[in-house]
């Protein structure tokens, strides 16, 4: 009888497993993580690139490509976008057209993150969380061009010794991360905090400004 | 005691449902639409209006440039294998036939049909100066088993075959009136190339409604198993062509 209860507890914890993962890990330490928020967390203090959606862009073209992009936003939270369409021309990108894309499932928007400016450069940590169980870090580099441009280093691989494709980035000038609040949820995170007092800090204003 | 027996079996039921399909694949689409049919002498390309050594691949004509997305190969015998070319902003002095061969070697180009169980590639006939292809796709949406679904597609056939324009989308919708709001018309245009997958592992073949003749069709899967045999015995050099 005993064994028989054991083997249920056994296949319901199988069947169980694909499922719910009760206790999502992280696959990153905190020495890994580049940037953290605290309250007054100031992502580009000198201004040098502006907030907004950027995509990536052929600039001999003047379009953009299908393809993965990002949201910067003023608090220094950063989302994954990516457009799916075959490309759009420069003086497409209104506003207006922006939000029909968004409706037809052409721009989407993903996984979240911090950013902050360093010099020349855009350092961006995005955290996925694939099948709500495991959550992962992904680090990028970007050179910045002009405060409306940036640019992914090259990485030394077979197809861009080939292909001399330069991978831009352009800010959509009408279409302004303001339109688009930020999901926020990785900012609820405690681990995404430099102090957990910072962190209940923030929580405690977030239900003020929700009530 | 009985009980949880039963409670036993209804677990190990649910378990192997995940792993075990006991039904075939569902066709979910009107045979009628179907526009071709395998056979030993279906030669849809007999003129030679289209080009078959190589990939059609998406393509801008203001910018001249390959974009990123999908591309196809049609074969002599009527079969189409379906691509995703990754690279985007490649201009069209830089594409040639040795340059594509080095994009598939270094996985600039993922093969769709078959590796990944959803697109399983498809069939083309040639109407006046009309390419049609049917795309065949087994969806694994269903709990309980697979099911076939088909797209149709036509193509104008532009300069002798170089380019293909993609004139009527199989379903109108939302998605389609922006497309064509936003990038015009769909261009595709030949790159010479050598390497291919091997056209066994078009999933479309293997379908026995998918042939003219059942004595054809099962020719067929007698030749294919006696290439799988050799494929898992360690001939993996098999899968291209």
């Amino acid at each position: 009888m005993k064994s028989i209860r054991f083997l249920i507890f056994i296949l319901i914890g199988i069947s169980v497993s694909g499922c719910v993962m009760l206790f999502p890990h992280k696959e990153f330490k905190k020495a890994d993580q580049r940037a953290l928020f605290t309250t007054h967390y100031a992502a580009d203090p000198d201004g040098t690139l502006n907030t907004g959606l950027y995509l990536l862009y052929d600039e001999s073209c003047s379009k953009f490509l299908k393809g993965g992009g990002f949201i910067l936003f003023e608090d220094g939270c950063i989302e994954s976008a990516f457009l799916s369409l075959d490309f759009l021309c420069l003086k497409d990108a209104t506003s207006e057209n922006m939000e029909k894309l968004i409706d037809a499932h052409f721009l989407t928007f993903g996984s979240e993150g911090i950013y902050f400016v360093k010099g020349e450069k855009l350092l961006t940590d995005i955290y996925y969380n694939p099948m709500y169980k495991i959550w992962e870090l992904s680090k990028e580099e970007y050179i910045i061009i002009d405060e409306n441009t940036v640019e992914t280093l090259p990485t030394e691989n077979e197809i861009n010794r080939i292909c001399k494709v330069r991978k831009l980035y352009r800010r959509i000038a009408m279409f302004s991360s303001l339109s688009f609040p930020s999901k926020q949820s990785i900012k609820n995170k405690k681990w995404m905090w430099e102090s957990g007092s910072e962190w209940k800090i923030y929580k405690k204003s977030e239900e003020i400004r929700n009530k | 005691m009985k009980r949880y027996k039963l409670i036993v079996n209804i677990l190990l039921l649910f378990i192997c449902s995940a792993c075990v399909i006991v039904k075939g694949p569902e066709i979910k689409f009107d045979r009628s639409r179907q526009g071709a049919l395998f056979s030993s002498g279906f030669k849809p390309n007999e003129t030679g209006l289209l080009k078959t050594s190589g990939y059609y691949l998406l393509f801008d004509v203001d910018c001249a440039n390959y974009l990123e997305g999908d591309g196809f190969r049609l074969w002599d015998d009527g079969a189409v294998s379906n691509i995703y070319f990754w690279l985007r902003g490649v201009s069209e002095e830089l594409l040639s036939g040795e340059f594509m061969d080095a994009v598939i070697e270094t996985g600039g180009v993922l093969f769709k049909d078959g590796n990944y169980g959803y697109s399983m590639g498809g069939i083309y006939k040639v109407e006046g100066d009309t390419l049609i292809i049917d795309r065949y796709f087994k969806d694994d949406n269903s709990w309980w088993h697979d099911y076939w679904t088909m797209e149709k597609k036509k193509y104008k056939i532009i300069d002798d075959g170089l380019f293909l324009m993609e004139i009527s989308p199989d379903s109108c919708c939302l998605q389609d009136e922006i497309r064509e709001k936003f990038c015009g018309d769909r261009f595709f245009r030949f790159v010479p190339a050598s390497i291919f997958m091997n056209e066994r592992f078009l999933g479309v073949k293997d379908a026995k409604w998918m042939w003219e003749d059942e004595a054809e069709w099962k020719t067929y899967r007698r030749e294919w198993k006696k290439w799988r045999k050799k494929f898992l015995m360690g001939a993996y050099d098999e899968w291209v062509h």
